[in-house]
């Protein structure tokens, strides 16, 4: 297995700090301490579960051997970043495609994360129509900012008329729910 | 010979306005299924099918075959314009594909897509038409332990999916591994990692992972609005340029023969074809390494494997009566409501149904690839929708995909969870393709050993004992030893190890 | 700027939706005050397409218009049926949620305990049965093999060494071969196949087992084409599509295990809705037209009616639940 950090930079390119400089980033850090959580938990879980038995590899094993790997090359990462970090010049330079991380914006994202989980939530109870409706005016309106009568009849189209495409015309059956009121109002 | 004359008759009734008529309904229907994720041509053949008791066999038949292949071709649509995959098949195209969209090459993706999965699919009809019987012999002799040493080859050019840092890689790998393998194992019958879950009794199924590594990870990596955005491409972009074609031909070849023969094992799925087109490329190809960046090779070899394999799916069911996938056993399902038997007798019973079937076939490919090909533009005027408002309808899309695998919410947490991971793993440059082919191999990899264990009755020489595994086996350790030596070389040559060389 | 009638527009236009909505339902139609008034839900615990599904929704058409309801059809494929059972059981008991049962996945979702099913063989009120399949062994055609008899006699020579397929542990034909062993003394290796019963039919047919195991629909366009010698039949009669095959038991072999297929509402139904519902399908399945497009599809019709099935389940959830041990313990 080749180890990359053994070769010095060998690019003259010194380029400003980037968004995951070493010096700056911790995600990888915390990434790698999750790879070694992770393989250490299948390790645990496996143990539970047969190891061999008189044909071959019981349901034990792979995942056995699995949770193996993924602590000792976790750990193995975990080193890696925090000489990174420790030792900058012995860093080698990410090269040009590995620079490009696109940019994120947390609050986007936990915008998203969290209405996708929401509507989730709500679409057995209030159906789907209902919840998928409040879900798109709230990403056209509020993060889209789009204008009103738009955004509403997208809206409209992605709620109703594509409940009314799946269960009428392709007998897909999208939740209804399950509040009687609601429910009878065919919603 | 006798079975031209017979294809030729089989032509003249595939083209009577009425037959053509009903394929294009089906490539059009199956192109729209294929688009939405989750649902899938499966489900629409099927329930179809009622329907389609009141049509003549042949016709209804010729429908549903169409839906079926449409449907993979739509699937693409979504992977390459919006790094959604359809299906599982269509996974490993997003890579490449939806590198092309934000290059603004989205229409010459598309197209390729299209001519590829046409030239597959039409070798497939052939090999059928020419070598049904010694093919579908070929596909039977592939028992499990050949069908894990393929599966082997497969992980062996996992190798060359690494990129960069072989260790993210094989974390990437790994991790693919482990969720394949929730679920109730194929040992003891016990269930495993599933959380007291029954939903996750039968693992977790692929397409809201993939929809959510891919398409909701994407999204999430580029909500700082700073990112190169997917651009409608201009009308002189939308065709591929002679060179796109000149190097699509070697994939395509390859893609068209790695699909048939692999389609011809029954039971195994068209995301294997593609995946492991994907994977020869990257070891094989000229210009292996733009792969990952948007090679024109990354699209066209999956897509023609795909094909490839779904036609070639035809062999088994027709020589042998098996269905090769859950989509032919609905098809074979029509065959059976309208009272005939798939199998070699049908040949004899009914050869007018056969040859009109296999003959609209080849009609179907043609008319997917003159259906898409100019509509082209018409799909990736998708993109010029503002983006604030695709996005938002991407995310009713996936939600709505994600539910309809099982009709249930779980499968919503899980591509939302697995949007995380993607996006995670973009942070951190972990690459994404070793996780897809080892989440779609995985399953297969424990189920054929325990089977071939079972068969032997613990014989782990069963292995090399029959030939072909033994055959299978060789080529993946000479994939291995391939990439072991060209690192040593490079290493030699005083080159970094990652340099592609 | 104004937000109020930006809200107001917003609301009304919501109102004229919801009322739009409202209309484009059908089935909430005139309420003659009897059963059914609203949409019946009917949970298929298998894929769109298989044959489960396709039984459930050519009987949906149908019920549909016999009970002047709209019935649809929600696949929720997982776990063999264990999660359709779990939507069943603790959804409301007031007809309006049936689920298509399937042996041996109900009974066995619940004997094994290791699935932590939240359900159990009470929290069911069984409504009718629709279709028998059972199951039949079959060998290559130039075996040596021919009846049941030499099946038993060269396994007994070679316990252990004949590898039958099955579709998993604790399915149908593994089942079938404890319970093969139990009363003849005939050991045969099972060879699981978790990805059904087309994996193990190409497994078999490409040489890999001995034997093949699986319903007697599935055999039979194999048996038509000469890919396969059907030795016999575990059931009470000899099939109808396979006439020429004797059954186990007239070997002198008392084994009798078949898949079965019905349907069932949630435990504190009505009986009059049970009722209802039973003879209504009772009634479809009478009718030729019916019965023939079911053996088209593959499906051998065979119904039972509420109390019938219901004891139908109490016998065959006796059947596996002796066999159980002695199927775990195997593998």
């Amino acid at each position: 297995m080749s180890d990359n950090t053994n070769i010095p930079a060998v690019t003259a390119e010194g380029g400003p700090a980037t968004a995951d400089d070493p010096r700056r980033s911790v995600l990888p850090l915390v990434v790698a301490a999750l790879v070694v959580a992770i393989g250490a938990a299948a390790f645990i879980g496996s143990r539970s579960l047969g190891y061999w038995d008189d044909l071959g590899p019981g349901p034990g094993f792979f995942p056995l051997w699995l949770g193996v790997l993924l602590v000792v090359l976790g750990l193995v990462w975990f080193g890696q970043e925090l000489r990174a970090r420790l030792r900058p010049e012995l860093a080698r330079k990410p090269a040009a495609d590995e620079e490009e991380t696109p940019d994120y914006s947390l609050p986007s994202v936990l915008a998203i994360l969290v209405s996708l989980c929401v509507l989730a939530a709500c679409l057995e109870v209030v159906g789907y129509q209902v919840s998928m409706l409040v879900f798109l005016l709230f990403h056209l309106l509020v993060i889209g900012r789009r204008g009103p009568l738009q955004s509403l009849v997208i809206a409209a189209a992605g709620s109703f008329g594509v409940y009314y495409a799946f269960t009428r015309l392709l007998t897909v059956p999208l939740p209804v729910s399950s509040i009687p009121i609601l429910r009878d109002l065919g919603l | 010979m006798e079975s031209f004359t017979a294809l030729l008759d089989g032509f003249a009734s595939a083209l009577t306005p009425q037959n053509l008529l009903f394929a294009l309904i089906g490539c059009l229907l199956g192109t729209i299924l294929g688009i939405l994720p989750g649902i899938g041509s499966t489900a629409g053949m099927a329930i179809l099918i009622p329907l389609t008791l009141t049509m003549d066999p042949a016709s209804a038949i010729i429908m549903l075959a169409a839906i079926f292949y449409g449907g993979a071709y739509g699937g693409t649509i979504t992977s390459v314009l919006l790094n959604i995959p359809g299906e599982g098949e269509s996974a490993i195209t997003c890579i490449d594909g939806y590198q092309m969209t934000l290059r603004g090459r989205a229409g010459a993706a598309l197209a390729t897509a299209g001519i590829g999965s046409f030239i597959g699919g039409t070798i497939a009809t052939l090999a059928l038409v020419v070598a049904a019987k010694p093919l579908s012999e070929l596909g039977l002799r592939i028992g499990p332990p050949e069908f894990f040493s393929l599966v082997l080859i497969g992980l062996a050019l996992l190798v060359g999916l690494v990129g960069r840092s072989v260790l993210k890689g094989v974390v990437s790998a790994c991790l693919g591994l482990l969720i394949a393998m929730v679920g109730i194992d194929p040992v003891m019958g016990l269930p495993r990692f599933t959380f007291d879950q029954p939903h996750f009794f039968d693992g977790i199924s692929y397409v809201p992972v993939l929809v959510g590594i891919f398409g909701l990870g994407e999204l999430l990596a580029t909500s700082g609005g700073a990112a190169p955005k997917p651009t409608a491409p201009t009308l002189r972009q939308l065709l591929p340029t002679r060179t796109d074609l000149r190097r699509a031909a070697p994939a395509i070849g390859r893609g068209a023969s790695i699909g048939t023969v692999i389609g011809l094992i029954p039971g195994v799925s068209s995301a294997i074809s593609s995946l492991l087109a994907y994977s020869t490329e990257k070891k094989v190809s000229r210009h292996r390494k733009e792969l990952g960046s948007g090679a024109i090779e990354g699209v066209a070899a999956p897509e023609t494997a795909n094909n490839s394999h779904a036609n070639a799916a035809f062999i088994p069911l027709f020589t042998l009566g098996i269905p090769a996938s859950p989509s032919i056993a609905v098809l074979m399902g029509a065959f059976l409501q309208n009272g005939l038997t798939p199998g070699p007798q049908l040949f004899t019973e009914a050869p007018d149904l056969v040859w009109t079937v296999i003959a609209s076939l080849f009609v179907g490919n043609l008319l997917l690839l003159v259906l898409n090909v100019p509509m082209v533009g018409l799909w990736t005027r998708i993109l010029a929708i503002p983006y604030s408002v695709l996005r938002a309808v991407i995310f009713a899309f996936i939600v709505i995909g994600s539910y309809a695998v099982n009709n249930s919410v779980i499968d919503i947490y899980v591509m939302v969870f697995f949007g995380i991971v993607g996006f995670v793993f973009r942070q951190v440059h972990l690459p994404l393709a070793p996780l897809v082919l080892t989440l779609i191999l995985g399953p297969f990899i424990e189920s054929a050993l325990r089977e071939s264990l079972q068969i032997s009755q613990g014989d782990f020489g069963i292995f090399v004992d029959r030939p072909l595994s033994l055959v299978f086996l060789l080529v993946a350790l000479a994939v291995l030893a391939a990439s072991v030596l060209s690192a040593g070389l490079k290493r030699k040559a005083g080159l970094p190890t990652d340099a592609e060389v | 700027m104004n937000r109020a009638p930006r809200v107001l527009t917003l609301a009304g236009i919501g109102l004229a939706c919801l009322s739009l909505a409202a209309c484009s339902q059908s089935g909430t139609t005139a309420a003659t005050g009897d059963y059914p008034t609203k949409p019946i839900e009917l949970v298929v615990g298998y894929e769109a397409g298989g044959p489960t599904d396709i039984g459930a929704r050519m009987l949906a058409q149908e019920l549909e218009d016999k009970l002047d309801a709209t019935i649809t059809v929600v696949n929720k494929p997982a776990a063999n049926s264990q999660v359709a059972y779990t939507t069943l059981t603790q959804a409301k008991p007031d007809g309006y949620t049936m689920a298509a049962t399937t042996f041996p996945s109900a009974i066995m979702t619940v004997l094994d305990k290791s699935r932590g099913a939240s359900y159990e063989r009470d929290s069911f009120a069984p409504v009718a049965l629709q279709v028998i399949d059972p199951t039949a062994v079959a060998v290559a055609p130039d075996s040596d093999i021919k009846t049941p008899k030499d099946l038993v006699e060269a396994a007994k020579a070679k316990p252990g060494k004949l590898r039958a397929t099955t579709t998993g542990v604790a399915s149908n034909e593994h089942f079938a071969l404890a319970s093969l062993k139990e009363v003849s003394g005939a050991e045969l290796a099972p060879v699981h196949f978790a990805d059904g019963s087309t994996a193990a039919t190409t497994a078999f047919l490409g040489g890999n087992t001995d034997v093949l195991l699986t319903n007697v629909s599935d055999l039979q366009p194999l048996a038509e084409s000469g890919k396969v010698r059907v030795i016999g039949v575990m059931d009470a009669e000899r099939a109808e599509s396979l006439p020429d095959v004797p059954t186990f038991k007239e070997s002198g072999y008392d084994v009798e295990i078949s898949s079965s297929r019905g349907y069932a509402f949630p435990k504190g139904t009505p009986d009059e809705v049970v009722d209802e519902m039973s003879t209504a399908i009772g009634e479809i399945m009478d009718d030729p037209a019916f019965q023939k497009k079911m053996t088209e599809a593959g499906l051998a019709p065979s119904y039972l009616d509420a109390d019938d099935y219901s004891a139908y389940w109490d016998d065959t959830e006796k059947t596996f639940g002796d066999l159980f041990p002695l199927v775990k313990a195997d593998s």
